[in-house]
């Protein structure tokens, strides 16, 4: 017989045992491969989610509210031979009239014949009059092919929003289109840019048609490029440059003067235009609103600086030149001095009016060549008025002042000046962050000017004008590749099904070993080393451990469908989407099995290797289960222990009262884990004690008891540790759901003590907290809206990066916040805060910059670790409107709040970078609790033509909780069946007892004790061992959780956990139950004859 | 059978062992350290010689079973010397010491100790297991069957212990203990779980192996009639041994 042989018939001949050793392996590796399979999962079916919203598109340009030429796509089709396909993209509602469901955020994407390209299986593409619905958003509207839906759409405009003088009318645009077909998602359906598993509400429709809507004819604000592997984003970055023009970056010509559809030109490009041209000359035009002196007044004129020197002395920074029309109109000669009025947009973001003085230097007639009406800019609403009277301007315009002469000038001379100052001063006066000019003169006679373009562009960055391509199918690869790891949550979330298996297998594992002790003395008595017997078994154990791996790596496969059907369902909140599929990798399963073997044999090793230090004679009597017979030299420090723990848990929980309730938690906590150490020593050395003899008597009942619990004193430690963790864990983990029930008014609170979270799909430039803008936007008439405050938020659009979003993100949402005001009401709290920063008043720190180009932005504390993988002082790179490197420093975290997934930077610094950053889309709203609903109604009807939704902060936070929340309850639910499959494993070391102990209940049937006393003494035994578990991990839990149980606001799951522990007694009492009463049906008396 | 000019083969002196006397009286806890130390064998010595045969008698805690334990490197004195063949084996590491056990001693206990899971064949060569000699190996195998047909074990030996009554499995384990060919056989109680018949075939059994193998063997009883077998015997009162007049 050889080694190999031996250990076979001894696998064989202890198959029961080790059939059940071999099923806690199963159990763990099955657990933990499962575990693992589901961030294979997760990953992959992000990135096939990331394959079929981008079809073959392999680059894409986006430069949402910038405008270049449809024809830009084919030209560089033509440049690079690839397929590069324009497209145009706008927020819209959508409205089905029938049963009158609407949709605010809608995706509206002008698509032409090239676009079915991207696709290997397009749906078919819409006709004039036609729209195309992916399957959400016919669902949610009830459409099918042939209905009709109404589609508003935004209207970018070609100018900037928030520039000075643009109007600020409802940018939307109305139409009714048949549904030509309902696109699936793997046909176009699901087509976006961003990087998020939730699918985007898309309805595609003709280009032409929405370049026409828009009435941007001819342009796209989209390029996409089919796959070509062959090029890198590179290329085609370079290819514009060879091809662009300038009307791609809004600029034109009009005779001698360059303009720019955006009323200012950026200050990048117009330094690239004066360096290519250097006789150009910068002008800045700008409308006041009265030129007045001594009483009279001429409305409404377009003022020219400029540094031209006109007589050959250039202008003093308080001089004008006025034209002889403004010169009779005012009465005035030269030397006069004039006020101008104007409006400037203040630091509030809000147009105000302020004035200068200027001498008159001279008169000029009309006629002169400098009364240029070309440089009057295109005003939206101004430049194409018929009158006056028809301007349709962002600022205020009191038409009453509007004269007859007025109307006539206009007439005749359109926007011409009426007079001009320095440039420099024009520059200071009219400052703003979208440009210092608003148009560039050049000379008449500039020669070859399709050369002087060429050289103009090739001074600028096509990036300076947004127009960049973006490796976006790579991108979103690798934020699917290093989305949230699933595998690694899971294994925490099932790490007491893992533990309790691994106990189980260790347990069991040390039974059949302690089993066969009296083998182990008799192969030491043969001359077998230690070493050589801890082989044999650790061979047994191993061949055990590869099966069981093997086996629960397969298993795992299971495990991990039963797991993502409940993250399918169940707990979808965790990934908000249903389309995760499984994915086995078997790297992973072969991870999965290795890591099971490797823990379970280290595990058993641990076991063996404290069996095999028992002595020669002791094994061979057989006793090895018995407490050592030398006095277990920790006996004294785990007595030390207990009561050192207990002490300071109760020193805590004394100190814990008097401190403010910030603090309690944290305190009342840390005592509750003391307690559990403290207990758990204490049992262990009350075992000690008891097993040593003195002190307990056995010739009462509970001293019996006490007795046989301690002489294995090991299997009850493990019993009881596993079941007082357990309680522990699952009461704990019940108390850290995150609520947000009544926080509303608490500033301090996730929501920052506003009441709603407003968000419209079209922006709301409307100051609404002023008299104007209340009256405008009707707030004013409203009764139930009378002293709200609102706090309205700008912002970049950008990736969520929130936890609702699985992706992992780079260039989060940039929100533009007002900080003196969320300084005044020290809204929100913080989790970390920046060195340097002062804490009474942090979010001073935002509008402060250490060096240009870095600017400070806060994040909820989860975002930036787990969202971004980034710390405090970390920086995220942007780029600046005008396409300058922007670093934005991670300056400090919030904790949980209703900002979740954006960054947060100063207003003041976003209008800096950002000028054109839309305004508001995001408003917060404070008021009186009692009126949330009826203000949550009035609202969402006055903004119902923006596609406003209003949602209550709370319920905001509470979104986001419940992703942490659904983690939670599948650690309850996960550690609660490691709890139970722990009380099956007590069940199962409770049979061995029993068996063990044949002979010594057999011992008392002979002395007269009564079948019920004995049935009695075992249940009150193993009901020792199950209560004990429970109460040692209740008390502390419910200790450490005291703050939230006595917190009015806190809701405690209580059902959840509640049934949980029941379940988890009642399974144990099953399990104790069981092998008792089958013991007790066999006739135990034989037992003893085997002695 | 005269043996005193006959080599040594194991020799034991001046060995004491003390254990604790653990005893808790109800009423009163004390101290380990505090308990009166009961020595169970005091400065015993003991010399075998080759192809001698001893049996050690005595009342039933005297230490009889310590003593065997000793002199089969299982325990260790409190003080003293143990000598096997001429080396002191206290210095001997834990696997010295199952290589001379292996090699140079035979045990058998009142408990035949037959693995269950083995048939009585591989539970005779269970010791030849740990050498990794296969000359020995193939040796051993034969001498199995001949120790198995010597015993009257040939039918029985591919059957399985709980197929085999207690005195075969007893027989067995005497095979067991002599199949690496020791120097010296240690048995404990040898008889004590077999009833008259088995026992006088067993005492018999072992006085025929001491002739034919010149083995020296300790053999701890309580039976006379297996003691009476011996060359010498010996009685272990108070912790030290004294010749029992036959």
């Amino acid at each position: 017989m050889d080694q190999l042989r031996l250990i076979i018939r001894n696998l064989c001949f202890f198959r029961k045992a080790n059939l059940t050793i071999l099923a806690g392996v199963i159990i763990g590796t099955s657990v933990l491969t499962g575990a693992l399979i589901v961030g294979d999962s997760v990953r992959y079916s992000l990135q096939q989610i990331t394959k079929i919203r981008l079809g073959k598109i392999r680059f894409a340009l986006s430069t949402e509210d910038r405008f270049f030429r449809q024809d830009l796509a084919e030209e560089l089709s033509r440049k690079t031979r690839s397929d590069v396909v324009p497209a145009m993209e706008s927020e819209a509602i959508a409205i089905n009239s029938d049963n009158n469901q609407r949709i605010n955020q809608v995706h509206v994407i002008g698509i032409n014949d090239h676009f079915g390209y991207i696709w290997d299986n397009p749906a078919c593409l819409p006709r004039l009059n036609e729209a195309i619905l992916s399957r959400n958003t016919a669902e949610k509207l009830g459409l099918k092919t042939g209905d009709r839906i109404l589609l508003r759409i935004y209207k970018p405009g070609k100018a900037s929003p928030n520039a000075p003088f643009v109007a600020d009318k409802l940018v939307s645009v109305s139409k009714r289109v048949r549904v030509a077909a309902i696109a699936d998602d793997n046909r176009m359906g699901r087509f976006s840019l961003k990087n998020n598993q939730v699918p985007p509400f898309n309805v595609f429709i003709p280009l032409t048609q929405m370049a026409d809507l828009l009435e941007l004819d001819g342009l796209s604000n989209m390029m996409l490029v089919n796959d070509n592997d062959s090029v890198s984003a590179w290329t085609f970055n370079e290819a514009i440059k060879r091809v662009w023009k300038m009307e791609d970056i809004g600029l034109k010509k009009e005779h001698s003067v360059i303009l720019t559809d955006r009323i200012f030109i950026s200050d990048p490009v117009a330094h690239a235009v004066l360096s290519a041209i250097p006789e150009g000359e910068g002008i800045l035009t700008y409308l006041v609103n009265s030129i007045s002196v001594r009483g009279r007044s001429t409305p409404y004129s377009f003022i020219t600086a400029q540094d031209d020197t006109f007589s050959g002395q250039p202008l003093a920074g308080n001089e004008i030149l006025i034209s002889s029309w403004l010169a009779e109109d005012l009465r005035v000669k030269t030397g006069d001095s004039l006020m101008l009025r104007y409006f400037i947009i203040s630091n509030a973001n809000t147009l105000a009016e302020d004035s200068s003085v200027f001498i008159i230097r001279k008169i000029l007639p009309l006629e002169n060549a400098h009364f240029d009406r070309d440089l009057m800019p295109a005003f939206p609403g101004i430049s194409d008025a018929e009158s006056c009277r028809d301007w349709e301007t962002g600022s205020p315009v009191d038409l009453r002042r509007i004269r007859k002469k007025d109307e006539q000038y206009w007439n005749q001379y359109r926007g011409t000046p009426k007079g001009f100052i320095a440039l420099k001063t024009g520059q200071k006066i009219w400052k703003n962050p979208f440009g210092s000019y608003t148009a560039i003169r050049i000379p008449h006679d500039t020669p070859n000017w399709p050369a002087t373009e060429k050289i103009i562009l090739t001074k600028i960055q096509p990036i300076e004008s947004g127009l960049i391509f973006r490796p976006v199918r790579d991108e979103g690869m690798y934020a699917a590749s290093q989305s949230t790891d699933f595998g690694t949550l899971f294994l925490s979330l099932g790490f007491f099904i893992i533990l309790a298996a691994l106990l189980l297998t260790s347990l069991l594992f040390a039974l059949q070993v302690t089993t066969r002790t009296r083998e182990t003395g008799i192969l030491t008595i043969l001359g077998f080393r230690k070493d050589q017997i801890r082989n044999i078994l650790l061979s047994e154990a191993a061949i055990i451990a590869v099966l069981g791996g093997i086996m629960g790596s397969i298993a795992g496969i299971g495990c991990n469908k039963l797991l993502l059907l409940g993250l399918n369902t169940l707990w979808r909140d965790a990934v908000r989407t249903s389309s995760i599929v499984p994915c086995v990798d078997l790297i992973t399963l072969l991870t999965g099995a290795l890591s099971g073997i490797a823990i379970t044999l280290v595990s058993l090793s641990l076991t063996l290797n404290r069996i095999l230090r028992k002595s020669i004679v002791q094994m061979i009597k057989g006793n090895a289960l018995v407490s050592p017979d030398k006095k277990h030299p920790w006996k004294k420090i785990h007595g030390a222990l207990a009561l050192l723990f207990t002490l300071l848990a109760f020193v805590i929980i004394a100190l814990a009262f008097p401190f403010q309730q910030g603090t309690n938690p944290v305190l009342f906590m840390s005592a509750g884990f003391l307690l559990l150490i403290g207990g758990i020593a204490g049992l262990n050395y009350g075992l000690d004690n008891v097993g040593g003899g003195p002190g307990i008597s056995s010739d009462r009942f509970y001293g019996i008891i006490l007795k046989n619990a301690a002489l294995n004193r090991h299997r009850t430690l493990a019993a009881i540790t596993l079941l007082a963790l357990g309680t522990f864990s699952i009461i704990i983990t019940g108390a850290n759901r995150k609520t947000a029930g009544n926080e509303t008014s608490d500033p301090c609170s996730g929501t920052g003590g506003f009441l709603l979270w407003a968000e419209s799909t079209f922006p709301v430039r409307t100051c609404l907290n002023s008299p104007e803008g209340k009256q405008k936007e009707g707030l004013a008439d409203e009764p139930e809206l009378k002293g709200l405050h609102y706090f309205q938020v700008r912002q970049i659009d950008g990736d969520d990066a929130s936890c609702l979003n699985l992706n992992q993100v780079s260039q989060p949402k940039v929100l533009g916040v007002r900080t003196d005001y969320l300084d005044k009401i020290k809204a929100f709290s913080f989790a970390s805060l920046g060195r340097g920063i002062d804490q009474a008043h942090p979010w001073k720190a935002l509008d402060s910059i250490s060096s240009p180009g870095v600017i400070p932005a806060f994040a909820d504390q989860t975002v930036i670790t787990w969202g971004l993988r980034k710390k405090i002082g970390d920086t995220l790179v942007y780029r600046s409107e005008s396409g300058e490197k922007l670093y934005i420093r991670l300056a400090g975290g919030l904790d949980n709040s209703i900002f979740q997934g954006n960054l947060l930077i100063s207003d003041s610094l976003m209008r800096f970078y950002f000028p054109s950053a839309n305004s508001s889309k995001i408003i917060l709203v404070n008021g009186p609790e009692s009126k949330k609903e009826i203000i949550t109604t009035r609202l969402e009807y006055l903004f119902r033509d923006r596609g406003m939704m209003v949602t209550p902060a709370t319920e905001r936070l509470a979104a986001f909780n419940s992703v942490e929340n659904t983690y939670l309850s599948v650690f309850i639910i996960l550690g609660g069946l490691g709890v139970i499959l722990g009380t099956f494993g007590m069940g199962i070391v409770l049979l061995r007892n029993l068996y063990e102990r044949k002979q010594e209940l057999a011992l008392y049937l002979v002395l007269g004790f009564r079948k019920n006393f004995i049935l009695k003494l075992l249940i009150a035994e193993h009901l020792f061992i199950l209560f004990t578990g429970i109460l040692l991990g209740l008390i502390p839990a419910l200790a450490g959780i005291f703050p939230s149980l006595v917190s009015p606001v806190y809701q405690f799951p209580w059902i959840t956990v509640l049934s949980i522990l029941l379940l988890i007694l009642l399974s144990g009492l099953v399990c104790v139950g069981i092998p008792l009463l089958s013991l007790f049906k066999r006739d135990l008396i034989p037992a003893l004859r085997s002695e | 059978m005269k043996t005193v000019n006959m080599p040594v083969i194991a020799e034991l002196q001046h060995i004491t062992k003390t254990f604790y006397h653990i005893q808790y009286p109800a009423s009163s806890i004390q101290h380990p350290a505090s308990r009166p130390q009961h020595p169970v064998l005091n400065d015993l010595s003991l010399i075998v010689r080759r192809n001698e045969s001893i049996a050690i008698v005595g009342p039933s805690g005297s230490g009889k079973t310590t003593l065997l334990n000793i002199l089969g490197t299982l325990d260790k004195p409190t003080s003293g010397e143990v000598i096997l063949e001429g080396q002191p084996v206290l210095k001997m590491d834990d696997d010295q010491l199952a290589e001379l056990r292996n090699s140079r001693i035979g045990f058998v206990f009142q408990l035949h100790y037959l693995l269950p899971q083995f048939t009585l064949i591989e539970n005779v060569l269970l010791p030849v297991l740990p050498t990794r000699d296969k000359a020995r190996q193939s040796a051993a195998h034969e001498r199995a069957w001949n120790l198995i047909n010597k015993v009257g074990l040939t039918l029985q030996a591919h059957q399985r212990p709980a197929e085999l009554s207690v005195g075969e499995c007893q027989r067995a384990a005497v095979v067991r203990a002599l199949i690496n060919q020791p120097v010296l056989l240690l048995a404990d109680e040898p008889t004590g779980s077999l009833d008259a018949e088995n026992a006088t075939m067993l005492a018999s059994l072992l006085n025929d192996l001491k002739l034919e193998t010149e083995l020296s063997m300790v053999v701890v009883t309580h039976s006379m009639d297996l003691a009476e077998k011996m060359d010498t015997i010996y009685r272990l009162q108070s912790g030290n041994l004294a010749v029992f007049d036959k």
